[in-house]
């Protein structure tokens, strides 16, 4: 067990570098003169070609892939084109609201959506199971921001019950946290529907029904737990897709974190600030994926048995 | 001696968004304790739909019983609760399906899979007890005990077969429901599987309902013989009934003479032509009569009743063998005007 | 002698039926009711989006602005209000339909040849170049697809040409693994090698046998990428990265409807409805395919 979690994470490895090495070689088509961002367009020429010299630019593209990555292994992401300061520093403070919120879809979804998914499999056709059909169809067919706008009109502008931008007291995250978590609620729901319904027509059903199971055995004990292994793969992605909406939605909501940053970068071409939010979502996105993995690995006995069977061949064998 | 099972005119439809299908028209057929029937068929003809009419495993939202009883030690279990269905199922009767490949749970280890069915049925009994039973269990069927904790992928066709053969008697059932249980499988294991369910069968004195396609393990195996064909029985009788005689029904004549013939030489099979009805749109005469090779005008106009002939546990439908009434019938008429 | 008749027989009759495959899928498509809904409003969306030019005028009502008639509510005149420079709404909300499904349609059309072209030699040729083809797909899926459109606009700067780009690059790795396992799935099958037993060439197998199969997933995924990109093309204009003033587009013009939410609510939801509709219908047009082409959903 401890071997498939170990090779995991050392897939882990390349995949990351690969992912750098993907951002950073988009971001290097970036047009413009860093030099010129920020020694300000007036700057004379051989300023600029010291800078330029200065930030390394003159170096060959592996080079410089290869020296910015042994800075970030120690934290240095480099400096903002715009501000000067130290990027990780700024990427730290804002990380934790743009995760958190990623981290509530998932909560909510996985607390609210997979028993959802499950009654309405169940009750197939029931009206609990069409309106929930309608309700997620509806919900996944909205873009976040405009969910968000929809939750602030009623909530904040007509009833006043909640506040609308920044970050000012926990009521703040309410409705943040709801529009973020719909999408992913609802999505999870589907998917937990779709795939019980899979399962409740698999004939190891009917042998359970055959041996006198009783109802709940069945769709407990049997089909949900069979129905929870893809279902569980999908997290990892889902929570991917759920940073990705974080990002827009804190636009909504006037929140201070790695959305906001990441955009107003893009605008004044602060790449090195863009390269590194970029790069910490994906990775942090990796990273979820992974955890994921491993956690499948545990509760799907097929693969828990493939490396127990092979410990006990060996203590057949007399090892 | 009253017969264990007695199914009494079944009636079964499946509804489907398009049409009604009408699996079962009138099924009549019966068991003593301890007798093995063998059902036998073609795709389709309604064999697997009896199995889950007895067990009451339709379907739920297609499957109904429209007429008819099926009678178990004298309870009708058309009627039963689903409680006293459910404390049935498993323990006084069971079923062993066709394809071992999906009938066991993939994430449950087989050693709990046919605990289940012990625990179910017998709550006083204490855990290493039931540890006990379900060794014993594993043993019976060939597999050794100490495999209990492995995952269904860990086993071939047969074996699995044979761990659903084992979950289907742990709890000594009276009758034995088993749906084509060697089709799946090899030839070389299917004789091992066939013998293994046969060895138990006589252990526990279980009856059982063998339905199958094939006429060679029905000579094995069985006692008695049903044929069905599009959800009617057209002939039933001992195994020696059908075997023996030379007259049989038309579609039984035409199975007996699709096998290939090891001791004569011919050039070719001869098949029955054409297909089963369709059985949304059932003809009112004979369900046979369209491929039938001796059809007369009165089949496609009239269904045969069940007509008994020879010994007296023969039973024939079809209008060839009332040749006789209705010659006399038809005398009647004539003298009458 | 006797009254009953026997007649001789020589060969039973036998009707025999043929559906070709698509009519058979077609059949079961049109049966649900719901589905054919999402098509038939897709549908209509689609003529009153590509037919805008007959009954309105680009220029005059989505361009010109007319300061003194801005934040119209609902009219017989305006049917949908006018914004905040006293455009027409509706002409805006129509127009920029043209623009989304422009952009979804060709974001397709990159993600489906490229990836095609990918999946198709993984799953052909197999073994290693398979693997390093997976193994590449994979690393990019490890990125949030917003995400990696996000910064494929950030460094090529945001035109419509851009645009497409990304947004097809970042939707190539799906793609190429839809294409790549449904070919694998046919490929295994026998029918495949009955085909090689009889002499029949590679590229006949290709084009006659295995592209026909593997097309349904392929469709399914196809409704759901455009449905996706309608999203994510509103997503990206309304943080500003994507279709740029004075171009109508539903995610800029919420984007600006956004700083009017207080006072002029209509100017946000008008946009927005037609984004959910549009998703909407696609959505069912996915789903209704996917349930029509699966055999084991039947009821």
């Amino acid at each position: 067990m401890l071997n498939y979690a170990a090779r995991r994470v050392m897939l882990l490895i390349p995949v990351i570098i690969g992912v750098s090495f993907i951002i950073f070689s988009i971001m290097n088509l970036t047009p413009g003169d860093p030099a010129m961002l920020i020694l300000g367009e007036g700057a004379p020429p051989d300023a600029l070609v010291a800078k330029r010299e200065e930030l390394g630019l003159n170096a060959p593209f592996i080079r410089r892939y290869v020296e910015y990555i042994s800075g970030a292994v120690q934290g240095d992401f480099g400096k903002s084109y715009r501000t000067g300061i130290p990027v990780f520093n700024e990427i730290m403070t804002r990380l934790p609201y743009t995760v958190m919120l990623a981290t509530i879809s998932i909560i909510v979804a996985i607390v609210i959506g997979i028993p959802a998914g499950v009654l309405s499999a169940v009750k197939q056709y029931s009206i609990m199971d069409v309106s929930a059909l309608a309700v997620t169809l509806l919900i996944t067919s909205m873009p976040g921001f405009f969910l968000s706008m929809c939750l602030i009109i009623v909530f904040s502008l007509k009833l006043n019950w909640l506040p609308s931008l920044g970050i000012e007291s926990w009521k703040s995250y309410i409705l943040p946290g709801i529009a973020a978590a719909s999408s992913t609620t609802a999505s999870l729901m589907r998917m937990t529907r779709s795939t019980m319904l899979e399962v409740i027509r698999q004939d190891y059903i009917r042998t359970a029904r055959a041996k006198g199971a009783p109802e709940r055995s069945v769709i407990f004990g049997h089909a949900l737990r069979n129905s929870l292994l893809p279902v569980v793969t999908v997290i990892g992605v889902n929570f991917g897709v759920a940073l990705g909406g974080s990002i827009v939605i804190e636009q909504v909501f006037a929140m201070p974190g790695l959305g906001q940053l990441m955009v107003n970068s893009i605008r004044t071409k602060d790449t090195p600030m863009v390269l590194a939010s970029v790069l910490f979502a994906a990775i942090i996105a990796s990273l979820v994926n992974l955890l994921v993995d491993i956690w499948y690995c545990f509760i799907d006995p097929r693969l828990a048995s493939q490396y127990s069977s092979a410990r006990n061949a060996g203590k057949k064998a007399g090892v | 001696m009253s017969k264990l099972l007695d199914i009494n005119d079944l009636h079964v439809i499946y509804k489907t968004d398009e049409d009604n299908i009408y699996a079962l028209n009138g099924i009549s057929l019966s068991l003593e304790e301890g007798e093995t029937l063998g059902l036998v068929g073609e795709t389709g003809a309604g064999k697997t739909t009896i199995a889950l009419s007895i067990l009451r495993l339709l379907p739920e939202k297609t499957g109904f019983v429209t007429k008819g009883e099926i009678f178990f030690s004298g309870m009708d279990l058309t009627k039963v609760t689903d409680a006293d269905m459910r404390a049935m199922r498993g323990n006084d009767m069971s079923m062993i399906f066709s394809d071992p490949m999906s009938a066991l749970n993939p994430i449950h280890s087989v050693g709990d899979q046919i605990k289940e069915v012990l625990v179910l049925h017998n709550p006083n009994l204490k855990n290493e007890e039931i540890d006990k039973k379900v060794d014993e269990m594993m043993e019976m069927v060939g597999i050794p005990s100490e495999r209990k904790t492995d995952y269904p992928h860990q086993f071939s066709g047969g074996m699995k077969q044979r761990i659903v053969i084992a979950i289907a008697l742990a709890c000594r059932p009276r009758l034995l429901l088993a749906d084509e249980p060697t089709t799946a499988l090899d030839v070389t294991i299917q004789a091992q599987v066939l013998k293994t369910i046969n060895d138990l069968k006589e252990k526990i004195n279980t009856a059982m309902l063998l339905i199958t396609h094939d006429l060679g393990v029905v000579a094995q195996v069985c006692n008695s013989v049903a044929v069905i064909y599009a959800g009617e029985i057209i002939e039933s009788g001992t195994v020696r009934d059908i075997f023996d005689n030379e007259e049989r029904h038309p579609y039984t004549n035409g199975l007996f003479g699709s096998i290939p013939d090891l001791v004569n030489k011919s050039p070719r099979l001869t098949p029955i032509e054409g297909l089963m009805p369709d059985p949304a749109k059932l003809p009112p005469g004979c369900a046979f009569e369209e491929r039938c090779p001796r059809r007369m005008e009165i089949c496609a106009a009239q269904k045969p009743d069940a007509i008994g002939y020879g010994s007296g546990s023969h039973f024939i439908k079809c209008h060839l063998f009332s040749v006789s009434k209705a010659r006399d019938r038809d005398m009647e008429v004539l003298s009458s005007r | 002698m006797n009254g009953a008749r026997v007649s001789v027989v020589t060969a039973p009759k036998i009707k025999v039926k043929k559906k070709s495959q698509s009519r058979v899928i077609w059949t079961r498509f049109k049966r649900n009711k719901l589905v054919l809904l999402g098509m038939m409003v897709s549908i209509l969306m689609l003529t009153a989006v590509l037919g805008a030019d007959l009954y309105l005028n680009y220029e005059t009502k989505a361009l010109d602005q007319n300061i003194r008639n801005r934040f119209q509510p609902p009219s017989s005149e305006h049917w949908f209000g006018t914004d905040q420079y006293g455009r027409d709404e509706f002409a805006r909300v129509i127009y920029g339909g043209r623009i989304s499904m422009f952009v979804g349609i060709a974001t397709v059309i990159v993600s489906l040849s490229m990836g095609s072209i990918i999946g198709s030699l993984a799953a052909y040729y197999g073994g290693r170049v398979d693997n390093i083809l997976m193994r590449v797909m994979d690393v990019f899926l490890a990125i949030p697809s917003t995400l990696l459109a996000i910064a494929l606009i950030s460094a090529l700067g945001s035109s419509l040409f851009n645009l497409i780009l990304s947004m097809g690059i970042s939707q190539i790795p799906r793609m190429s693994r839809i294409v790549r396992s449904s070919i694998m799935s046919i490929k295994e099958m026998e029918f495949i090698e009955a085909c090689r037993a009889c002499g029949t060439s590679d590229a006949r197998i290709i084009c006659r046998h295995i592209l026909p199969n593997a097309m349904g997933p392929i469709l399914v995924q196809v409704t759901q990428t455009v449905a996706r990109s309608v999203i994510t093309i509103a997503s990206l204009s309304f943080i500003g990265l994507g279709i740029s003033e004075p171009t109508p587009e539903w995610g800029s013009m919420l984007s600006e409807a956004k700083n009017q939410m207080r006072y002029y609510p209509h100017l946000a939801m008008f946009p927005g409805i037609a984004i959910v509709l549009s998703v909407m219908s696609l959505t069912l047009m996915g789903d209704g395919l996917r349930d029509a082409m699966d055999p084991r959903l039947r009821n």
